[in-house]
């Protein structure tokens, strides 16, 4: 930068800073922080070095023959979810270590992180010509997780997967398979395939096969549940579909899950459903039923005061719509990643609060 | 949780809450999180951090401790802050530098140039050391700040000459 640019770069960010009072705001929200006695996580130097014993057992059991990576799920995970919560990924979530090569790419499942009922899966993707990767907008033509993973449950599952590439000049980049599963995480074996690596137009509407190969492997899921159970005993609200009995609410570090029926559907609600049965095929009428049967209030509070407005959770599953008396699970996984129990304070189920005690 | 007192809690803000308000700045084009991310780093800092062999030492634990931070912001979309009114009044973030010429040239720039960019030239640190608070190679750093300022004598033009430093 020359002479002239760097004096005035520097000049304009010396007038950037906090005043004296936002100064001595901060110190006193430190010190109330202290006295609610939020936790944070211990010095973990001794944790990782058992940790990376055992993660490295796991490796060798899980992974068989191919094994590339032996290390700590949080590290194959700091992309993700950054460095703040190691210690819960490394309890939750377990390194994998699995590889397979084809067309010059070598795809490599790093570590899963998952509860009951949600799975994070992350892969990374190398360059065998030690290129880096054009920074593009990338997909699999196929990538059959998802499908694989419905069959395994015996249910639907619902999430989002995404390409990440954190240092454009290796020749690494990852994958992240995130889900919920509606019928809870299965245990067991799961083959993953995913075929040609392809990069989408800059409309989002046509994308161009850029690596032409099959991948396909096989791991273990084996989930530590992490989920604590909120309800004492079924609770009965009044929702925009009607009055509703929730029989479930539990949450973990990866996401939440709200399971109920309704006792009595409103006429509106009913009218809704009648019209989407009655709607000729391919086309939703004006007003959606379910929307009315899953749009519960459901909001966490943590302890340091802010709110995570979970109505906006984009996975549900409904059972026996066509009867007067349909069964609905709402959950997803937090889009911030990863939120220690110790950090929540209560969540409100249409208005009904229920405290969360980390175990 | 190990305990910490006033004195602590105020040496940390004076010493780094406006290195951490500039970063954040930097990172997230934004004054709105600066003071959540000093919360959490300086959480961090009073009850794990490990021990420092040096002011410097110390100093680049902070930064990229607050980096880290930055990053799961960028990575966060649901989260909101509710308050009562009289709180939400004075939570007012910092205001931010007129974002003109260089300033804006630069906080234009893609984050994998504008960071090492600002550490380097108003942090002052070296590459390694760049390397180092970023978790990247210092290869990398040197073909990034290279890029970052070819693409800032390009946008800056005339006015600022074409020699580099």
């Amino acid at each position: 930068m020359v002479n002239k640019a760097h004096k005035e770069y520097q000049d304009m960010l010396h007038t950037l800073h906090f005043s004296e009072e936002q100064k001595a705001r901060m110190v006193e929200r430190l010190m109330r922080t202290q006295e609610a006695g939020q936790t944070t996580p211990p010095r973990t130097r001794q944790v990782r070095r058992v940790a990376l014993a055992a993660a490295a057992a796991a490796a060798v059991l899980a992974a068989g023959a191919g094994a590339a990576y032996v290390g700590l799920a949080s590290d194959a995970f700091a992309s993700v979810f950054g460095t703040a919560h190691t210690e819960i990924i490394d309890k939750i979530g377990y390194p994998v270590g699995v590889s397979a090569s084809d067309a010059g790419v070598t795809i490599t499942a790093d570590a899963i992180v998952a509860d009951r009922s949600n799975l994070s899966v992350i892969f990374t993707l190398t360059r065998a010509d030690g290129q880096p990767w054009e920074q593009a907008s990338y997909r699999f033509a196929e990538d059959d997780l998802s499908r694989a993973m419905a069959w395994k449950a015996g249910s639907g599952n619902h999430g989002a997967s995404w390409f990440v590439d954190d240092d454009p000049q290796d020749a690494e980049m990852q994958y992240i398979q995130q889900m919920t599963v509606s019928n809870g995480v299965p245990k067991g074996k799961i083959t993953a395939t995913f075929r040609d690596l392809q990069i989408w137009d800059e409309a989002y509407r046509k994308s161009t096969t850029v690596v032409d190969g099959t991948w396909k492997m096989t791991f273990d899921l084996q989930c530590a549940d992490s989920s604590v159970e909120l309800l004492e005993r079924p609770l009965t609200v009044q929702t925009d579909g009607g009055m509703a009995r929730i029989q479930k609410v539990t949450v973990s570090p990866l996401g939440f899950q709200v399971a109920g029926v309704y006792e009595q559907l409103n006429a509106q609600t009913q009218a809704a459903l009648q019209e989407m049965r009655d709607a000729p095929g391919g086309r939703m009428p004006d007003r959606n039923g379910y929307d009315q049967l899953t749009s519960l209030p459901i909001v966490l509070h943590l302890k340091d005061g802010s709110t995570i407005d979970l109505r906006k959770a984009t996975g549900y599953s409904l059972q026996d719509t066509a009867s007067d008396h349909p069964a609905f699970q709402i959950g997803d996984s937090f889009v911030d990643g990863i939120i220690p129990l110790a950090d929540m304070d209560y969540m409100t189920v249409c208005g009904v609060q229920l405290p969360i005690r980390a175990e | 949780m190990e305990r910490f007192d006033r004195a602590q809690a105020e040496y940390l803000v004076q010493t780094y809450a406006d290195l951490i308000l500039r970063l954040s700045y930097t990172y997230l084009r934004s004054t709105q999180d600066a003071e959540d991310i000093c919360q959490t780093v300086f959480l961090k800092y009073l009850t794990a951090a490990p021990p420092f062999e040096s002011p410097a030492h110390e100093r680049a634990w902070i930064l990229k401790t607050a980096v880290n931070a930055c990053k799961d912001v960028l990575r966060s979309a649901w989260r909101t802050r509710t308050c009562g009114l009289e709180a939400c009044g004075e939570a007012a973030a910092p205001p931010m530098p007129e974002d003109h010429g260089v300033l804006a040239a630069v906080q234009a720039l893609p984050e994998l140039y504008r960071v090492p960019l600002y550490l380097h030239y108003y942090e002052g640190y070296t590459f390694r050391e760049i390397a180092e608070i970023l978790n990247i190679r210092p290869a990398t750093v040197n073909s990034r700040i290279d890029r970052g300022r070819r693409r800032l004598r390009k946008s800056l033009g005339g006015e600022y000459g074409e020699q580099g430093t």
